[in-house]
């Protein structure tokens, strides 16, 4: 199966490279890499990077878009590029990816294969009590029992992409993904991750957590 | 003739709507033409907030509330109208960008 990874990256000049050498040592898939209009180096640090480099592709955005819409540039180019499965992985250094060979593996097996992190270590107490309200609530009212809603490091194949095609442009794109899949009851796998919490203020913020959570019920019902 | 303060009040927003619109009629981000339209409609607002007694039994026999009240619930509606309005068109133009940003990407 042709898997392609797709890393979405927004200001992140000082660990995009590293991130994307683990992930070339780690598998032998191709990447395509979304730049979504960072306004720091990020951009110069690929190109020079990627220069000679035939296994990434890099696409960049204009401005920022937000998550969700840098995740869907990446997925469609993965399409065209052949892939029939992708692998999503953030660039900030929070998603290991000496993961990536168990997504690939499970892959061959399930539609939709989920990250999911234990919240050991120093992890925000709001961040953990938000992740475990939004994953119960989303669990329970639209019936997808997941172990960790918020993570965003997520594999499919293309066969779902049209069930669980997401609006969100920015944040809610996996609770949109978790909610589609509980809409079409698309069984899934959860993976055990490395917990790595980098960012304290990046993310999502209670008010961006509300919005979201108040959006779900449209993602779904709508067809 | 009693000046209630709520009077006072909404006849300073009217003021204040005029001079925004001035602003953006000296700018040119409007045309004359609505600068002088718009110009009317805020002065027919200030003119029923000033002399409300002009309209007061019309709108008693019509709504059975004060000249003011209904102004209020009038604006309310306008602006709910508005608000949605642009809700749609920042919607449909967020789907624009994002495409054209897409398209732009390769």
């Amino acid at each position: 199966m042709k898997i392609i990874v797709v890393v979405p990256v927004y200001n992140e000049e000082s660990r995009v490279v590293e991130v994307i050498k683990k992930i070339l040592e780690s598998t032998g898939c191709q990447i395509v890499v979304v730049n979504d209009g960072s306004t720091d180096d990020t951009r110069q640090v690929l190109d020079k990077f990627l220069a000679k480099n035939k296994r990434v592709t890099l696409l960049n955005h204009l401005f920022n878009l937000g998550k969700g819409a840098s995740v869907k540039t990446g997925v469609e180019k993965a399409w065209i590029l052949g892939a029939e499965a992708v692998v999503i992985i953030d660039a900030d250094g929070q998603h290991s990816p000496k993961d990536l060979p168990r997504f690939e593996k499970a892959l061959k097996r399930y539609l939709i294969v989920f990250g999911y992190r234990e919240f050991d270590g120093e992890v925000p107490y709001i961040r953990k009590l938000g992740n475990i309200v939004a994953t119960n609530l989303v669990g329970w009212l639209w019936g997808v029992r997941r172990k960790d809603l918020l993570s965003g490091f997520i594999g499919f194949r293309k066969e779902i992409y049209k069930q669980i095609y997401w609006y969100s442009r920015r944040y809610g794109l996996e609770t949109e993904i978790a909610t589609k899949v509980g809409r079409y009851k698309i069984p899934f796998k959860e993976i055990k991750i490395d917990t790595i919490y980098l960012d304290k203020y990046k993310g999502v913020s209670v008010v961006d957590a509300i919005k979201i959570l108040g959006q779900t019920p449209v993602w779904f019902f709508e067809k | 003739m009693n000046i209630h303060l709520i009077q006072i009040t909404l006849l300073g927003f009217t003021l204040f709507m005029v001079y925004i619109l001035y602003l953006h009629w000296k700018r040119q981000d409007i045309t004359s033409l609505m600068f002088g339209m718009w110009l009317m409609t805020w002065l027919a607002f200030a003119g029923v907030v000033v002399f409300p007694w002009v309209l007061r039994e019309q709108v008693n026999n019509l709504f059975g509330s004060e000249v003011v009240d209904v102004v209020i619930v009038v604006a309310f509606m306008i602006l709910t109208y508005v608000t949605v309005e642009n809700n749609f068109k920042m919607k449909k133009f967020e789907e624009k960008m994002e495409k054209l940003v897409r398209k732009l990407a390769e």
